[in-house]
Formats: structure tokens, C-alpha cells, sequence
């Protein structure tokens, strides 16, 4: 049986020999092996720019959909709870389909009844500010307001 | 969770004032933050804070989230007095 000391172990095997296996074991030579399975084993703790979650993408399609949902319309108690889940829906799908991979989505969307009162929505995040972000957008018209965040969250 | 007495200790007599508002949710997320932080575990948190005047008017509040449903997890809490809404959603994201 071959002894095969792997990469990261830097004790020899206790037969002694053979610390990188060449001969008569069945598995893959050293160098060839070191070569494939850095390949595999490489882990990125950041997003590189093409991975990365870019706010300004989520913002201009959020924006869309809202509009898109609410153009025209007046605030009706009965579908107002619907409607803010189809929109919290939509702009999750349209965050999964821009195929990040790493990233958890967390959205909220606020839907309000326009009477002239005073609203803030606001948050703080306790993240990594260089991969996670957020997005946001904002719509109203003369009977509701809507508002929509979205938070994209880097998974190591 | 702590979210419900940090609501009520920052709003408890509050009157609805929009100057005061940032300052209100400025210590709601101090608070917050500083004790989601010595929860146990290596969580990235988000706290999102909406504080609305009262007047009568309706409000409904959607979440959805793609996440891990075995570690990840949130809590809502909402105040309501007499001038003034509050809704604070806490999000927990294992890293």
C-alpha cells in the first residue's frame, strides 16, 4: 500500500519511505494531484467585480416593478396585503436571476396609505461593507407609497 | 427577543416628531446591534426600522428572504401609541 502523505499534512507516513507516492500506489502522481486540487479547493473570501452584487442593477429593476405594479393604482385595504407580498416576491426573483451565487437576499417592501403623514424607513447593518449591499426604491402617488429594500448578504 | 423592550424604552412617551425621527432610529440600532452582537454564533445583522405618523392611515409590511432556513432567521416586533407606528424587523444571516 502506498503511503500517500497529503498536501497539507507535513509529517512523513510512518512507513517512512515514500513522501510523495510514485510507484506501486493507485493514486494520482503528486504534482498532478497538487495541480487539480488547487483548482477545486480554491476559496475566495471576497466577490470578485463580476460576482460582486452591484446596487445601481437592483435599484433600476426594483424601480421597474414597483411602477409597473402600481402605476394606476389606489390603495384598497383587502389588496394591499397582496400586493405587497407579489411585490416583495417579484423582486426576489429578479435578484435570483441575476445568478450570484454566494449571495442571500433578504427584501422588504412597505405599502402605505397616503393621508399626508410623515414616514422614515431606515436600517443599519452589521456586514461586510466590501461584498454585502443594499438597494432601494421608492414610489407614490396621490392615495399610496411604496417602498422597497432590498439586502444582498455575502455567504463565506 | 430584546428588539420589543428597545422599541419600548426609546418610544415609550415619544409624540410623533419628523426631527426627531433619525435620532429615535439611531438609538433603536445602537441598541439593537449591540445586542445582537453578543448573541452567540458568527451572524451578520440587518435592522431595519420604519417609524410612521398616525393618522389613520393603512399600512401593510411584506418580507421575503432566500436564505438558509436551518441558520438563518428573523423577528419582528411593532409599537404603536397614539401619534405614532413603529415596525423593526431583525434579520440574523449565518456567515
Amino acid at each position: 500500500m502506498g503511503s500517500t502523505a497529503s498536501e497539507d499534512s507535513a509529517t512523513a507516513s510512518a512507513a517512512g519511505a515514500h513522501q510523495y507516492s510514485a510507484s506501486e500506489s493507485s493514486s494520482v502522481p503528486a504534482s498532478r494531484r497538487t495541480s487539480t486540487s488547487s483548482r477545486r479547493d480554491s476559496f475566495s473570501l471576497r466577490p470578485t467585480f463580476m460576482q460582486k452584487f452591484r446596487p445601481q442593477v437592483a435599484t433600476k429593476f426594483m424601480q421597474q416593478i414597483i411602477q409597473s405594479h402600481l402605476q394606476s393604482k389606489s390603495y384598497r385595504a383587502e389588496e394591499a396585503q397582496k400586493l405587497s407580498k407579489t411585490i416583495a416576491e417579484e423582486i426576489k426573483s429578479k435578484l435570483i436571476e441575476l445568478d450570484l451565487g454566494r449571495y442571500k437576499y433578504v427584501v422588504n417592501v412597505v405599502l402605505g396609505e397616503n393621508h399626508g403623514g410623515g414616514a422614515r424607513m431606515d436600517a443599519r447593518c452589521h456586514w461586510d461593507q466590501e461584498s454585502d449591499g443594499s438597494a432601494q426604491a421608492f414610489f407614490t402617488n396621490d392615495s399610496l407609497w411604496c417602498a422597497a429594500v432590498a439586502f444582498a448578504v455575502f455567504y463565506y | 427577543m430584546g428588539s420589543d423592550e428597545v422599541v419600548k424604552k426609546v418610544l415609550k412617551d415619544a409624540e410623533y416628531r419628523a426631527d426627531l425621527v433619525p435620532d429615535w432610529q439611531a438609538a433603536i440600532y445602537q441598541e439593537s446591534i449591540a445586542r445582537l452582537t453578543q448573541l452567540k454564533g458568527t451572524f451578520k445583522y440587518i435592522v431595519t426600522s420604519t417609524i410612521l405618523e398616525s393618522v389613520g392611515a393603512g399600512v401593510h409590511i411584506s418580507s421575503t428572504s432566500l436564505w438558509d432556513a436551518e441558520s438563518d432567521g428573523s423577528a419582528v416586533y411593532r409599537f404603536e401609541n397614539k401619534t405614532l407606528i413603529a415596525f423593526v424587523y431583525a434579520f440574523g444571516l449565518a456567515v
